[in-house]
């Protein structure tokens, strides 16, 4: 009787997974199916923590790095960064600026219109600009983002030549401000009072290669599709679609998207897949060793914090916490691949005797039962290290920790979160603090912060900082920018630890062409997005054989594995009912 | 029937429910303001953000003001009060759009999270409860005493990992993260539904794994109780099926298993936090969890509004039927 039992369970079970199985299927499945069998699909990923950077319109972005890249694929800014770094003009086909730094002419490209159909002018250019600087108070993004500090006016000289004069020379100009502003359709935005709230499907018009489709705030993703009428020529993708992805390798691996920013953990868990092309770029990011100078007496003294800086292996750090994922920190600041690096600083080479010979004739020489030096009134010689508790911030944490009491300096750990730590450094509240950023890459934004991020009030540098800022002539600027470093490295107002690089994996049988522009873009974001990319990269291969290419990427797909549901749940049921049959 | 429904005790206990609810309404209110770092850090760019935001007092100021951040502490309490009456929870500082929207987009991902996870984990929980107790000290019995607190044992993001690298990876079976297949070409309801299911299942195993040894334990031990009643011997006396006599039991026990269940729904809560920021699943566990690294206060705020709300009603549902079930459960 049992075996019986035993014997329509398992056929019933056979019928209800055949009906039922269907629905275990990948929608990858589905999707070959759709009839889009030509179009020419990219899928990306950026970042893990969230795939939501804002709606893309110039007011409304999350005033992030990917929330502005996010916007400038729709809309234009007068020039743009090409491969080498250099400008090449997007809505501007010429410009010329005057001796005196203080009036730029853009020569606007002609036949250029808007997402729908509206002609540009330079009307718009004049109207963006103006209006930017009007609401750039109530946005943080305006003041954020968009250095309107700078202009005094900007005239429409003609329907095709915009005059932007300025109310003093500003060197950076083109970095900081014609390659940053987008510019925005006057008929839209003319009667928009509230930009911030402004969220309609036409606030995302612009004259981009890439005409917004869908911004999914809750599924945190993006389509969007070529603008066919590109003026430099119609991208080499149809839709351009980012999704979030809670592990951009797996994702890859298994065809889920095409392209994803990775770290370089990441990219060697990729190492057996060959069809990806990984590159490598400058990432503009550091991990500092912040002090509070002047609050606290003993790290105020210079001397104690080169002493530190004695004691601390920059290059081991590197390699201990990033694998060789970046380069090692700089006494100037300004990472080495920077064009404005200075080599001619003063070093302090990794020398923990130098470091106890410092701080000896600092009046610390005295040393406790358990290996901490003493300062003269007997107590120890101990900071607290305030960082924010990601994986990369803690190790570094840690090794800070080791290599300070090697040198006799008690290190106590407090770990928080990102915000906590801000807000207890941006009170005082600390003796030593790991921080990391981005640091921008021009000398204007990297440098001139320097007085109010690190405490360090040099009467010497923010005089030198202003200077270099409306100094026109590139060469005198490199100079002072120069000595700029030079007092960095003297001073040590911070401990630059290391730069971090950055990654990404393209499926390159799919598409090729990514690269990191120098200098980054938007005024300084370091990422393989520069929407050049999509215009001259290649799309390649599959989609003269799509079906082939269904095929293949359906190979690693979940809808091939489907089965092996089946087959896993009736194993399961085939052991489960033996099992009943014995008792 | 209707001799059966408490009246007083359905309203005492709803006062109860409205109190604790305006308990939780100043909490969630105060607490975040008392932790260091403002709403302004996040805006105006921090450590975090890619470039660093020079901003001038007055610009500030004027942000401030914008977000009513000057006002003192009481009226800006007041007046959370008075807009949350009417489902106002203000604009997101991060997100930029009305606080409700945000939560409109993804309380149903996280009701059909929950909801499927606490009908599985329940009716998973029950059945291997009934049958443990039924098989006392036997081999099965060992088995699932043994193996399943394990499962709560293991940390639940722990668990998801394991089961993104296994399922969504080395076998495939089932995209590892989302809610759905973005901007993916539906051929009509059944595909939809498909595409929706195939990203659920790894979540809800996940959330259910987790959440089910307890309603095990709890149907295991109660049903252990019964077993040894009068009822049951007579049942078993008159030689009526097993599954006639576990019936019997299961009916028996069931009132405490309503109120667990109805009080496992807080902790669940806390269970898709993690699930939902494994798998990326965008519910309300993921916003919240998002919403506190951005210290986006009208959405944490708003969040945790809804959810307090949803438990209190549940826990209060729960109370009724226990009330309807079990006569005596009014009657103090």
């Amino acid at each position: 009787m049992k075996i019986v039992k035993a014997f329509s369970f398992l056929l019933s079970f056979f019928i209800i997974s055949s009906v039922f199985g269907p629905l275990f299927l990948s929608p990858a499945a589905a999707a070959e199916n759709s009839g889009e069998e030509s179009a020419r699909v990219l899928k990306a990923t950026w970042g893990a923590s969230g795939g939501d950077w804002g709606f893309p319109s110039p007011l409304t972005f999350y005033p992030r790095g990917p929330g502005y890249v996010m916007t400038s694929f729709c809309f234009d800014s007068l020039v743009w960064p090409e491969e080498t770094g250099n400008f090449t003009g997007l809505l501007a086909s010429s410009w010329e600026n005057s001796p005196d730094g203080l009036t730029w002419t853009f020569h606007l490209r002609e036949n250029v219109t808007w997402h729908d159909g509206e002609p540009f002018t330079a009307d718009d250019v004049t109207f963006t600009y103006d209006y930017i600087q009007g609401k750039a108070a109530i946005s943080p993004i305006g003041a954020g983002w968009y250095n309107t500090a700078v202009i005094e006016s900007v005239e429409a000289l003609d329907d095709y030549t915009v005059r932007i004069t300025l109310n003093q020379p500003y060197a950076p100009f083109m970095q900081q401000v014609a390659a940053v502003i987008p510019i925005m359709p006057e008929h839209i935005w003319k009667d928009v009072s509230d930009p911030t709230k402004y969220m309609e499907d036409e606030a995302a018009i612009g004259t981009g290669p890439f005409i917004l489709e869908d911004y999914n705030k809750d599924q945190q993703s993006y389509k969007y599709s070529a603008n066919e009428n590109y003026f430099l020529g119609k991208p080499a993708i149809d839709t351009l679609i980012f999704v979030k992805s809670t592990d951009p390798v797996i994702s890859l691996k298994v065809g889920d998207v095409d392209e994803a920013s990775l770290t370089l953990d990441q990219v060697q868990a990729l190492d057996d897949s060959e069809n990806m092309k990984v590159i490598e770029g400058p990432g503009y990011w550091v991990y500092r060793l912040r002090f509070n100078i002047p609050a606290n007496t003993i790290l105020e003294n210079t001397e104690i914090r080169k002493a530190i800086y004695h004691s601390l292996d920059c290059e081991e750090i590197q390699n201990k916490v990033l694998h060789g994922g970046g380069i090692a920190g700089n006494s100037g600041y300004v990472p080495p691949y920077s064009v404005w690096y200075n080599p001619n600083v003063t070093q302090y080479a990794y020398d923990p005797a130098a470091a106890e010979k410092i701080l000896d004739e600092a009046g610390y020489d005295e040393v406790g039962s358990d290996g901490i030096r003493l300062t003269p009134d007997g107590e120890k010689l101990e900071f607290q290290l305030l960082y924010s508790s990601d994986q990369q911030s803690q190790r570094i944490a840690e090794l800070v920790q080791s290599y300070l009491k090697d040198v006799g300096i008690g290190v106590v750990l407090k770990p928080g979160d990102t915000k906590t730590v801000d807000g207890l450094v941006n009170a005082g509240n600390f003796d030593l603090a790991i921080y990391s950023h981005g640091t921008s890459t021009d000398p204007a934004r990297m440098l001139n912060s320097f007085p109010t991020s690190t405490g360090w009030n040099n009467t010497e540098f923010v005089s030198l900082a202003n200077q270099q800022m409306s100094t026109i002539d590139e060469e005198e600027r490199r100079e002072l920018v120069d000595r700029m470093q030079v007092l960095i490295a003297e001073n040590v107002p911070t401990i630059p630890l290391l730069y971090r690089n950055v990654y990404s994996a393209c499926n390159q049988d799919k598409f090729d062409g990514f690269f990191y522009t120098p200098g980054g873009v938007g005024g300084g974001v370091p990422t393989e997005y520069n929407k050049l990319v999509f215009i001259y990269g290649e799309w390649n291969g599959q989609s003269t054989a799509s079906a082939g290419n269904d095929t293949a990427s359906s190979m690693d797909s979940p809808s091939m594995n489907a089965p092996g549901i089946l087959t896993a749940l009736m194993a399961f049921a085939a052991v489960f009912m033996l099992y009943r049959l014995k008792r | 029937m209707s001799d059966r429904v408490q009246w007083g005790h359905i309203f005492s206990r709803g006062l109860e429910y409205a109190l604790t609810f305006f308990l939780i309404l100043a909490v969630n209110f105060f607490l975040p303001r008392f932790m260091p770092g403002g709403p302004l850090l996040s805006v105006l760019g921090s450590q975090s953000a890619d470039l660093p935001v020079v901003i001038d007092e007055e610009t500030k100021l004027k942000l401030m003001d914008y977000y009513h951040l000057n006002d003192p502490l009481h009226l800006q309490f007041v007046h959370y009060l008075i807009d949350a009456a009417h489902l106002d929870f203000g604009y997101s500082i991060f997100y930029n759009v009305p606080v409700v929207d945000v939560i409109y987009g993804r309380l149903p991902w996280t009701l059909l999270l929950m909801g499927s996870a606490l009908l599985l984990s329940t009716v998973l929980g029950i059945l291997l409860g009934l049958e443990s107790s039924w098989n006392r000290g036997k081999k099965l019995d060992n088995l699932l005493l043994i193996g399943l607190p394990l499962f709560r044992s293991v940390p639940v993001f722990f668990l998801g990992s394991i089961l993104i690298f296994l399922f969504g990876y080395r076998l495939g079976l089932f995209p590892v993260s989302g809610a759905l297949t973005p901007y993916m070409d539906y051929q009509g309801f059944s595909s939809m539904v498909k595409d929706i299911a195939s990203h659920l299942i790894l979540p809800l195993v996940c959330l259910s794994a987790f959440e089910m040894p307890g309603t095990y334990l709890l149907v295991r031990n109660v049903c252990s109780q019964q077993l040894e009643s009068p009822y049951v011997l007579m049942d078993i006396a008159r030689g009526l099926k097993d599954s006639h006599v576990k019936r019997h039991i299961l009916l028996n026990s069931i009132g405490p298993v309503v109120n667990q269940v109805a009080a496992m729904l807080g902790f669940m809560v806390g269970g898709a936090l993690f699930v939902e920021t494994v798998f990326s699943y965008p519910g309300m566990g993921l916003l919240v969890y998002n919403a506190f690294i951005e210290r986006d206060y009208p959405v944490l705020q708003g969040a945790f509004v809804f959810i307090a709300l949803f438990v209190l009603a549940c826990n209060y549902a729960a109370d009724i039927v226990c009330s309807y079930i079990d006569g005596r459960a009014g009657q103090e």
